[in-house]
């Protein structure tokens, strides 16, 4: 941090390498542990959709009973992970006229297992129905059933091979027990690099420490290639059979194996965290050693902080790079959105709303400042009559809460009834469709709620500024002869300006979240050309339900803001060096 | 030597800037028949019959509906305030008068947490609170807005802290007065009109808060009297007067806070601006 900082105590500073180091540890390996069970989890389920689809096409193709039972039995014997193939087979009726109703009839199925076997067919071949009348395919999920004993079943329908709306029962796989996997426990990686990366977190130095954790890289580099590969999945989940004798289902979701790329990246990040975070780290012990109470007194607020907004803000991040099936997709969330710059047809539109937000942002605060300054020179004006009631009525837009204001303006600009209108047609003119089918309408309904929102915050602060200024400085440009302009030019804005930059700062923040404005006036219509930044990330949230969609795109809103606030704070610091 | 040409401008902002609020007005008074279109925003009537029905509500089980989203967004309000000033009071007074290790990195991080889009910290909220089972209780509510309010409290309680003379601290340490004596007996009744405002801030910021309400919370018998006035103008049946009617009983008190605070408020915003 300061450049001349003394080095913490030694056992500080052993102390806090040491937690580093545990916390890396802990955190690198329950994440690949996770990513990992990820994978098996999900490579199991291929597994054993592609051992049920090569069941139904088996048994679907048999020439007998006896050949079809043969065709099981080696379709067991290819696959050491598989349980059991088992098929069901809806009854019909007997040659002596008496309903069989369901009955597992094939497979090595353990007859303690037949009844939950029958129950999820059962399950099954309602969906399987369902999906056949509506024309949509089954969900991928809907074929797996879950048994005790960490056991995984998985079962597609069949169907009648004269009436295909008809179906004649399932062919399924029953997978045994999670085996450990391949050449290495999978348990191996995590704990393996987690302990690389917390002996570089302990490092006694910040580049030490950056060089072990690129060793602690390498390491999970090699482990991760030496893992053995899993099946791949079907494009389709009727791939197998051809489709013509199943019910279409979706495929199973792949888990994204975890590439060296990743594990570069994870591994990196966390050595550069432990190389530059113990020493603050280790001051911060050394601190509380020496006097713990101004530790107790920010703890509970801090505490509280971190629970509810820091943890959910790296939660947050951490989603965005997660789909909806809780699989790690990389930065594809990220390659989506900013895609949306030149594909008109994705479901967010990245570039039109951040030029509608720059537009938005731009055109209020100019027009909050130019009203609010005109306005606040005018009320500073010596002798005025009556500046404390003008002052009082003309902040009443802001006292007004915003949701209000919003929603009172939508009323304002209403079609039929709004009095905007009203004024219009007795002005002898059309009326306006304000809320209608015309983005530049919109954005002015919008602009308007907004201009008159914010306006008299920086009549305030201006007003402030103003009043603050003494008045020996004007009386002296009077007898030197200044003229009005030459006065506002030298004396007033110079003045203003260190009060006004952070008002501007703050009142473009503002603007660029308005989300109370934008969903309630407009809503983002028509078709989301006046949707802002923060407006289409709810929408992507809230409607759309993607998740991970519209945490990548709060990340970026969030690097623009701090992009914006870096920069602006150093032009303040410049700002206020030159007028100091 | 008084110009006459300065009202000429003001007076037709003010009556501008007034408009949609008398509009407003108008609107709840012309009662539940329906509204007028005229352009004027003079009331034409005076009829208290949307008043009534607002307040009057009830559901399906004969519950006061008015009167419990009065009470839940008294209660969210108050319990926020209450929750979020203790908090920052401490944290406060610490990054004003402590000097310790990690102080800066936390100032600044209370401040980064300004520029976090609240849509990224709602997902996972929402995710927490649900997994909870606090999707339509209060306390849902309160953890998160007592939580958002707290860096701001805090930085604008440093600001004022900073202000107070270290003198009388260092007095009364001489005086053998304990630090914990100090902050409770000293500092904190010298700060409360600082601390008055900023409770005034967190209790406005949380009865005007919409969005997290409007996302939290399902039932009608939970809402807070923003997504209840919400549910006034919704996408089929729009109740322009009954909207009004609500919003004036729902912003005539916070305004009037507002008023009596306003002073107070425009420095400590700019305060913690200037000096960040």
């Amino acid at each position: 941090m300061l450049a001349g900082a003394p080095d913490p105590d030694p056992r500080s500073a052993f102390v806090a390498r040491w937690l580093l180091g545990c916390a890396v540890a802990a955190a690198v390996g329950a994440g690949l542990g996770l990513v990992e069970a990820a994978r098996v989890a999900s490579g199991r389920v291929i597994e054993a959709t592609l051992v049920a689809d090569a069941a139904a096409h088996a048994w679907v193709a048999r020439t007998d009973d006896a050949a079809g039972e043969s065709a099981l039995a080696h379709l067991e014997r290819g696959h050491p992970g598989v349980a059991g193939v088992f098929v069901v087979a809806e009854g019909g009726v007997d040659e002596f006229g008496i309903a069989r109703g369901t009955a597992l009839t094939r497979g090595k199925v353990a007859t303690a297992d037949a009844r939950a076997l029958l129950d999820h067919a059962k399950r099954v071949t309602a969906e399987a129905a369902r999906s056949l009348a509506s024309g949509t395919p089954m969900d991928a999920e809907t074929l797996q059933a879950r048994l005790p004993g960490d056991r995984l079943a998985v079962a597609v329908p069949l169907r009648d091979a004269k009436d295909r709306n008809a179906l004649v029962g399932v062919a399924g796989a029953l997978m045994g027990p999670t085996p450990p996997s391949g050449a290495l426990p999978a348990w191996w990686i995590p704990v393996v690099v987690g302990v690389l990366a917390a002996l570089a977190a302990m490092g006694r130095n910040r580049w030490r420490r950056a060089l072990d954790g690129a060793v602690a890289v390498g390491a999970g580099a090699i482990w991760w290639a030496w893992q053995p590969a899993l099946p791949a999945a079907p494009s389709s989940g009727v791939a197998v059979l051809g489709g013509a004798m199943l019910v279409p289902h979706t495929a199973p979701p792949a888990a994204e194996p975890l590439t060296v790329a990743h594990v570069a990246v994870a591994a990196l990040a966390t050595a550069l965290l432990a190389g530059w975070v113990a020493t603050p780290l280790a001051r911060v012990f050394d601190g509380a050693r020496k006097d713990l109470v101004p530790y107790l007194y920010i703890g509970p607020a801090m505490a509280a902080t971190t629970l509810l907004i820091f943890v959910p803000f790296a939660v947050g991040v951490g989603l965005s790079f997660v789909d909806r099936s809780g699989n790690f997709v990389g930065a594809d969330h990220y390659a989506e959105v900013l895609r949306s710059i030149t594909d008109a047809n994705s479901s967010t539109h990245f570039g039109r709303t951040l030029a509608m937000t720059v537009l938005w942002t731009v055109v209020n605060v100019t027009l909050h400042v130019t009203l609010g300054l005109g306005l606040a020179l005018v009320l500073n004006r010596p002798h005025l009559r009556g500046r404390a009631l003008y002052r009082l009525l003309l902040i009443v837009p802001w006292a007004v809460p915003s949701y209000i204001t919003a929603l009172t303006w939508k009323w304002l600009f209403n079609t039929q009834a709004g009095p905007l209108n009203a004024m219009l047609v007795a002005l002898g003119l059309d009326r306006v469709d304000w809320l209608g089918t015309s983005p530049w309408t919109n954005f002015a309904a919008n602009l308007a709620t907004n201009v008159w929102l914010g306006f008299p915050f920086m009549m305030v602060i201006s007003l402030g500024a103003l009043q603050s200024i003494p008045a020996e400085l004007y009386e002296a440009a009077d007898m030197d002869g200044g003229s009005g302009w030459q006065k506002f030019r030298h004396i007033t804005l110079p003045l203003l300006r260190p009060a006004l930059f952070p008002a501007v700062i703050l009142g473009t923040i503002w603007t660029f979240n308005a989300f109370n404005v934008i969903w309630l006036v407009s809503g983002g219509g028509p078709d989301h050309q006046t949707d802002i930044l923060i407006t289409e990330a709810y929408y992507t949230f809230t409607v759309l339900r993607r998740t991970g969609l519209a945490a990548a795109y709060s990340v970026l809103i969030f690097l623009l803001l701090l992009g914006y606030t870096l920069v602006t704070n150093r032009l303040t610091r410049a700002t206020q060096a030159v007028g100091a | 030597m008084r110009a006459w040409w300065p009202h000429l401008l003001l007076v037709p902002v003010t009556a501008l800037t007034l408009y949609p609020v008398l509009y407003v007005v108008k609107l709840a008074f012309s009662g539940t028949a329906g509204v007028s279109s005229s352009p004027s925003p003079l009331p034409d009537r005076f009829e208290w019959s949307a008043f009534g029905k607002v307040v009057g509500t009830a559901d399906a089980q004969g519950q006061w509906l008015f009167g419990h989203q009065l009470w839940n967004s008294l209660a969210v309000s108050a319990v926020t305030t209450l929750a979020g000033i203790a908090l920052a009071c401490t944290a406060a007074y610490a990054f004003a008068r402590f000097e310790f290790p990690g102080r800066r990195a936390g100032l600044l991080g209370f401040l980064a947490t300004q520029m976090f889009p609240g849509i990224l910290t709602l997902i996972p909220l929402y995710v927490l609170i649900q997994k909870l089972g606090l999707l339509d209780s209060l306390w849902g509510l309160v953890l998160v807005y007592s939580t958002t309010t707290i860096p701001f409290c805090t930085w604008t309680l440093k600001g004022y802290f900073d202000t107070l003379p270290k003198e009388i601290e260092e007095s009364a340490i001489i005086d053998g007065a304990t630090r914990l004596q100090i902050f409770l007996r000293i500092i904190l009744p010298l700060s409360a009109p600082a601390i008055a405002v900023t409770a005034l801030f967190s209790f406005m910021s949380a009865w005007n808060e919409f969005v997290l309400a409007y996302t939290f919370l399902s039932k009608e018998a939970a809402y807070t009297l923003p997504v209840m006035i919400r549910g006034y103008v919704g996408e089929k049946d729009v109740q322009w007067s009954l909207f009004a009617a609500s919003s004036l009983l729902v912003s005539v008190p916070v305004m009037a806070l507002f008023y009596a605070a306003e002073k107070h408020l425009v420095g400590g915003l700019t305060a913690g601006g200037v000096k960040g």
